[in-house]
């Protein structure tokens, strides 16, 4: 059973178009300098509630919470 | 009676709306009086700097508050500035500062890199300026004294700061009396209140970002400065928490709030105003925006930063003139011209011709390239040939078809695909690059030729970084064996195109 945080960065991969394929994606990566833009961001939102099956509070959906995979951990976990 | 000067604009909202809100960011507030007492501090800071009527400051910068201040400061002695991207690349900041010669150069402290070589004096945001440079704060906390007027009229206010079709920057030049006329001719339409509430997600280095300030002025109305970067997830509920009132915005903007806002719906009962500018915004987005926000009025427009706004399409009129983006601004004149120079009749394709008081002053130290685009008619007005291609019908209403040059729009910047080439023939293993837009997808596509392996697609994307502003990394690397060329050996674009349809 993959950890949640496994799961995490496999789903964030696809969105990161400027991380090389054989890197490792480390927990506290800047997503903006790896190619995730604002936009994306709701793409990403939607994937995220529907993977793990949350619904993420509208308090915690800010420009910040986007800003590492720590930090989208923290509103999935 | 004494030409129009912008610093009237700024008088005038002082006296007019001393106590309201004019920006506001985070916890600052700064209303409309207290940014006339700053803007005359910086301007005497400016004048104590030796910066002297008609010389050159550049500010880059993030939107905050500090950037339109900065900007009134320079009308107000006379100075001619230009706001360029936070993004900038070293490269394309420097060889602006060749074409502009600054006096004055404003930064923030996370660029220290635009510093090396620079002749100018500079005023640093943020952190501890080094020995010879400003701080704001030492500007804006600096002796008020005595400012001259100068400049209005014809004379030149601003440079904003567009990519050629070289990819080499290209200054468009406004005079004060341009940007008051436009000003006052989109107000007309547009209507702005001082109870608004309006919302600057569109970087200020982008003209239509940059000319809401004179909007605010002339109308009185509360500026929330924001970011780009908030056109995401966040959007729907930052214009809720701030009862935003007013939203200009570019077609991928409203995409994002479209999306947003379907998938999880603010109540945003204010939103009042959504204005459309740098790209076509497509009809069904245009429905989806009256659906989501009834009491939304839509104001499909367009232009180019060369004579800043031609034609603006009322809410009212979207039914009757599908597709149109609306009507001449009052006291100009649109029409469409065929190869030969002809004024066509209503309804036939040709090119847009503008003449008016918004035709600004030319390309900056370029004369070949203003000759080929502006022209002065016997009567003494000034006209541009837009290079965009589309139809007056009988009634005025424009019809945009295309560009008629290969100039490429995206998020609402405008790009040139020589310039994104260019970058990319700089890898050392690039042999061959072509570049177009995807507009089904919304996507800019470059396709690439190599020798050897291909390299990874991050490490291209790096080396490319260095050369084009991120807004110009292109969405998707695509590698051919070799490319499509035209019969005289030039990357053909239109066999690319073809491509993308065939893969579609």
């Amino acid at each position: 059973m993959p950890t949640t945080e496994s799961r995490l960065l496999d789903l964030l991969r696809p969105f990161l178009r400027f991380l090389p394929s054989d890197q490792t994606l480390a927990m506290d990566a800047e997503l903006g300098k790896l190619g995730l833009d604002s936009l994306q961001s709701i793409d990403l939102l939607m994937a995220l509630e529907q993977a793990f099956e949350v619904k993420i509070p509208d308090e915690k959906i800010t420009v910040e919470s986007f800003a590492t995979p720590a930090h989208l951990l923290a509103l999935v976990a | 009676m004494s030409a129009f000067h912008l610093q009237d604009l700024l008088v005038q909202a002082a006296a007019q709306f001393p106590e309201r809100t004019f920006l506001f960011q985070n916890e600052i507030v700064i209303t409309y009086a207290q940014a006339a007492r700053k803007v005359d501090h910086l301007a005497s800071g400016m004048l104590a700097r030796g910066v002297r009527a008609g010389d050159r400051i550049l500010i880059v910068m993030e939107n905050r508050v500090e950037l339109p201040l900065l900007t009134l400061a320079a009308i107000r002695i006379g100075a001619v500035f230009s706001v360029l991207t936070a993004q900038i690349t070293a490269e394309s900041f420097q060889r602006i500062v060749g074409q502009c010669e600054p006096a004055l150069v404003v930064l923030e402290a996370r660029r220290p890199e635009l510093r090396e070589g620079l002749q100018a004096a500079v005023v640093w945001l943020d952190g501890e300026p080094a020995a010879r440079d400003h701080s704001y704060e030492a500007f804006e906390q600096g002796e008020r004294t005595e400012i001259p007027l100068s400049g209005g009229g014809d004379a030149l206010a601003f440079l904003v700061f567009t990519s050629g079709s070289t990819g080499m920057p290209r200054g468009v030049m406004l005079s004060h009396a341009n940007v008051g006329f436009v000003t006052k001719a989109i107000m007309q339409r547009l209507n702005y209140q001082e109870t608004d509430r309006l919302a600057l997600l569109l970087p200020m280095s982008f003209d239509y970002g940059f000319y809401q300030i004179f909007y605010a002025l002339m109308s009185g109305c509360a500026v929330f400065i924001g970011r780009p970067e908030m056109v995401g997830p966040e959007l729907p509920r930052i214009l809720a928490r701030h009862e935003i009132t007013i939203v200009p915005g570019v077609p991928t903007l409203f995409a994002g709030l479209i999306k947003m806002q379907s998938y999880r719906p603010a109540m945003l009962p204010h939103l009042r105003l959504l204005t459309n500018t740098g790209d076509h915004l497509p009809l069904p987005h245009i429905r989806q925006l009256q659906q989501l926000f009834a009491a939304a009025r839509i104001f499909p427009m367009y232009g180019l930063t060369e004579c800043k706004r031609v034609s603006i399409l009322l809410p009212e009129e979207i039914d009757a003139h599908e597709n149109s983006v609306g009507c001449a601004l009052d006291g100009t004149e649109v029409w469409a011209e065929s190869p030969e120079g002809q004024r066509l009749p209503p309804g036939e394709v040709g090119e847009f011709m503008v003449s008016g008081p918004n035709v600004s002053l030319g390309y900056w130290r370029a004369p070949e390239e203003t000759s080929k685009r502006y022209r002065t008619l016997a009567n003494g007005s000034r006209l541009l040939a837009t290079g965009d291609y589309g139809a007056v019908d009988a009634e005025g209403f424009l019809h945009f078809h295309a560009r008629s040059d290969f100039m490429i729009k995206h998020r609402g910047h405008r790009m040139s695909p020589v310039e994104i080439e260019e970058a990319a023939c700089r890898s050392p293993r690039i042999t061959a690059a072509g570049c177009i837009k995807d507009e089904t997808q919304n996507t800019l596509c470059l396709f690439l030729a190599c020798h050897g392996d291909q390299p990874d697609d991050a490490a291209l994307f790096t080396e490319l970084a260095q050369h084009l502003e991120r807004a110009k990394l292109p969405d998707r690397l695509i590698y051919l064996a070799e490319l499509p060329r035209t019969a005289n050996q030039k990357v053909d674009r239109k066999a690319l195109r073809a491509l993308l349809t065939q893969e579609a």
